[in-house]
């Protein structure tokens, strides 16, 4: 890990290029972050949206191109050790430990730190109290401490989406994406977790979103950017980009007018 | 008096097995059902457990000391150990394949052990280990010590690392996500299962006196992965309980007419069928 870019970016692909066989996925693309705040990703269908993800997180390696984070180089690390520098991520299909409770869910990621020979000995249980009490406020922060005991796999679907955000949080992460976190929700449920995200970001941390929900979007991201054909058409607030004739065009085609 | 001596010296042989079968599936449980990987293999580390045991305790251990008590504790140390040392080599490469692909990379390891020590000298060959000493093993020992792995296997589970094993039976993927490797937890799930194998593989080298290369046969693994999944794979509990089961009712059917006594294979391939088909998850549903 070399440092190469000054502290102000907080991520940034650099000319990225992945390619699967003859299909080029992502083709020389550069994105930033530049500062906390809510990003929205958007784009039709086999834009190369999830693509940019897993190169985030470090599960392809990009072909060309550099990732950086936090001011290092990250583009060969592993996903695990991303993780670690406070990158994460929620998944498109929810992923939570199911035969776990709501409680060691959100305990998972801190257990890493502690010592598992001091617990077995009866030498260290501060430690794990201290934690726990650390997971009890997140649960209370994402509004699920009444599941605390729940299996995680018991949890209505809105709230096991918000469960994943919790564990994610637990982390305590200085990126976070969200893979369509509002997929499948109903709309009072889509209302809460907007309130979520609007919470979230008073803590010091920036949120990338995927969504195919545009009105869950243009409410939330002040910032969106545009994809399609792997390649960045559009960037900037949601007026912006409601009104770009590329964007349109990719989402929409081409008028009867403007063909040949 | 005679009675009550003759019923003690009957029981304490299945006692003592029972005792053995609980410590592997205990080991297999939590390879099994805490990190979620299928093991088919299992019984080559109690076969290694087992001859380490053999060897040390007719070479070395009475050297040592005197006392009986203190050589087999010794001796299941390093059953214990060695077994765990061969498990963490062998687990390694085996990872590399997943799911189903594992199983069946730790089904040809079982196999391949069987073979080299089926060609060693010092191992007896073909013609297997006799004269082994017994320390004066007894029931009393073996549910012993099956009691304090128990118990510290389930304070491991409440363990960070128990719950990051948990997790990664769960998803190994998200867990990456969340800063860990399941690399890591995967390899220290099966080291400590098969060593607790092995450790059983050294009380049953005691008990019997003789060690042979079928002892870690496919059969055996087979036999255990029953039991664990006879009482439910999630349960530490229920392998206690799967262990009893195979255990005791091959045994009981032995009381049984002559008709049944003679086939009790049968009658217990036919009680395990039954118990899958109205329990199918294992007796013990949910626990540790």
């Amino acid at each position: 890990m070399v440092l190469n870019t000054p502290q102000t970016s907080i991520f940034s692909l650099q000319n990225i290029t992945v390619q699967f066989g003859g299909l080029t996925a992502i083709d020389n693309l550069s994105f930033e972050i530049p500062t906390p705040g809510i990003y929205g990703l958007i784009g039709p269908n086999g834009a190369g949206k999830t693509t940019i993800f897993n190169v985030m997180t470090g599960i392809y390696t990009p072909q060309k191109g550099d990732v950086v984070f936090l001011g290092s180089k990250v583009t060969d690390l592993k996903p695990y050790l991303m993780a670690r520098m406070g990158l994460t991520r929620t998944f498109q299909n929810i992923r939570l430990f199911e035969s776990l409770t709501v409680l060691e869910n959100v305990f998972i990621p801190k257990a890493r730190l502690l010592s598992t020979l001091k617990y077995l000995f009866f030498i260290e249980t501060d430690n794990y109290k201290k934690t726990i009490e650390f997971c009890r406020e997140i649960l209370n922060f994402v509004g699920l401490s009444h599941y605390e005991n729940r299996p995680a796999s018991s949890l209505p679907y809105g709230d096991q989406r918000k469960l994943e955000i919790a564990r994610a949080l637990a982390l305590e992460p200085k990126l976070l994406l969200l893979d369509e976190p509002a997929a499948g929700m109903n709309p009072s449920e889509k209302k809460e977790l907007g309130q979520l995200l609007d919470k979230i970001i008073l803590k010091d941390l920036s949120i990338l979103v995927i969504e195919h929900d545009m009105r869950f979007m243009m409410n939330h991201c002040p910032r969106i950017t545009v994809l399609d054909h792997g390649k960045i058409i559009s960037e900037g607030a949601p007026s912006h980009i409601q009104n770009d004739p590329a964007v349109i065009e990719a989402y929409l085609g081409k008028s009867m007018g403007d063909l040949p | 008096m005679m009675f009550l001596q003759d019923t003690y010296d009957y029981f304490s042989l299945p006692l003592m097995l029972l005792g053995i079968y609980s410590l592997m599936a205990m080991g297999l449980q939590l390879i099994l059902g805490g990190a979620g990987l299928l093991s088919l293999g299992h019984a080559i580390f109690f076969c290694i457990g087992g001859y380490t045991s053999a060897i040390i305790s007719s070479t070395y251990l009475p050297l040592i000391t005197d006392s009986n008590l203190l050589q087999l504790i010794l001796s299941a140390l390093c059953a214990f150990l060695v077994s765990g040392f061969f498990a963490f080599f062998m687990i390694i490469p085996c990872l590399r394949l997943k799911e189903n692909y594992f199983a069946m990379a730790t089904l040809a390891l079982g196999e391949v052990l069987s073979t080299v020590i089926k060609n060693l000298d010092f191992t007896g060959g073909i013609r297997g280990f006799k004269d082994i000493p017994s320390l004066d093993i007894n029931p009393l020992i073996v549910g012993l010590i099956v009691l304090i792995v128990y118990l510290v296997l389930r304070r491991f589970y409440k363990s960070s690392m128990g719950y990051i094993i948990r997790s990664t039976r769960d998803d190994d993927i998200a867990l990456q996500s969340l800063g860990i490797s399941h690399f890591k937890s995967q390899i220290i799930a099966f080291t400590l299962g098969s060593a607790i194998a092995g450790m059983g593989g050294g009380f049953y080298a005691h008990t019997i006196q003789f060690m042979s290369p079928e002892e870690g046969s496919f059969n055996r693994s087979i036999e255990i992965l029953l039991a664990v999944v006879i009482g439910g794979m999630n349960s530490l509990t229920g392998s206690l309980i799967g262990s009893l089961v195979i255990v005791a009712i091959p045994e009981i059917l032995r009381f049984g007419p002559s008709e049944i006594a003679q086939n009790r294979n049968v009658f217990f391939a036919s009680a395990v069928i039954l118990l899958m088909l109205f329990r199918p998850k294992g007796l013990i549903k949910h626990g540790s």
